[in-house]
């Protein structure tokens, strides 16, 4: 039996078809689901940093020991707590947190919360002001409500 | 090859490609899936933050509640990216109440007829 030569030329055509589409859905899937968790990081992380200092200052506004500090040209905020202090600052690209019987920065004892750069503290009376910058090089500015004097210790 | 044989293979081949395509067809939809569920994602995320952050401001004890909500019952929309848009997905509502001496501001993040989060904000009435 000899088929026409469009036969061919139609099964041909189908099968190119078939692999470019296959090739174009691997691809573009793959190039989605790298995309998807990179803005997924982000998002996360942005997400972690809003909850994190949320649960730590609300913790610590109550009893009114935060403090806004510099050492060695980085701001650092402390958290007093029965004579054992917690420092939050930015170390080698990273917001880390450190405890520690005194209120000076220990890299060593400090562990690594998420990546960020560019950390600034401003302290006020009612009002504290976070801003830094995230993985995608967006600047977020976060402000949290101090009610220490309403609500002292 | 025989005649059967090449008949034999061309059905064969044709329906390997009917099943492959279908595949592909699966695959695009649960990338069409997974990209939804994803920008869902971003957008309740962006939009919870906005809410805690706006539940920040009116913790403050200096924040002037009239001159932000000056109605009992203020909307804002925002599209499926978490954008502010007229054309809304998802909407924050504030809701001012008093009580007594105290002031409440219900703060309710919904997707479209779904409340998906819900903060309070209670201060005394400021004379």
């Amino acid at each position: 039996m000899k088929r026409p030569a469009f036969h061919n030329l139609i099964i041909l055509t189908l099968l190119t078809l078939f692999l470019a589409g296959a090739g174009f859905v691997v691809i573009s899937g793959a190039q989605f689901y790298t995309r998807m968790v990179k803005e997924n990081d982000v998002s996360l992380n942005r997400q972690t940093v809003v909850l994190y200092f949320n649960q730590r200052l609300k913790t610590h506004d109550a009893i009114g020991r935060i403090t806004l500090t510099t050492q060695s040209g980085i701001q650092v905020l402390v958290f007093e707590q029965d004579g054992f202090y917690t420092l939050i600052y930015e170390d080698r690209g990273h917001l880390v947190e450190q405890s520690s019987e005194t209120p000076d920065i220990d890299r060593l004892a400090a562990l690594p919360v998420v990546p960020l750069t560019a950390l600034a503290f401003a302290l006020s009376e009612h009002l504290l002001t976070v801003r830094y910058t995230d993985e995608a090089g967006e600047i977020v500015t976060l402000r949290y409500t101090l009610v220490r004097e309403e609500n002292p210790s | 090859m025989k005649p059967r044989q090449l008949q034999f293979f061309l059905l064969e081949f044709t329906l390997s490609l009917v099943i492959l395509s279908v595949a592909l067809v699966v695959a695009l939809n649960l990338f069409a899936v997974s990209a939804r569920q994803h920008t869902e994602a971003l957008a309740l995320r962006t939009l919870s933050q906005t809410l805690v952050q706006e539940a920040e401001w009116l913790r403050h004890p200096e924040s002037d509640w009239d001159l932000r909500y000056p109605e009992a019952l203020t909307t804002t929309t925002y599209d499926q990216k978490g954008s502010l848009s007229e054309n809304a997905v998802y909407t924050i509502t504030v809701m001012r109440t008093i009580t007594g001496n105290l002031e409440t501001a219900t703060l309710t993040l919904i997707e479209e007829d779904t409340v998906r989060l819900t903060l309070e904000v209670i201060r005394e009435v400021t004379p």
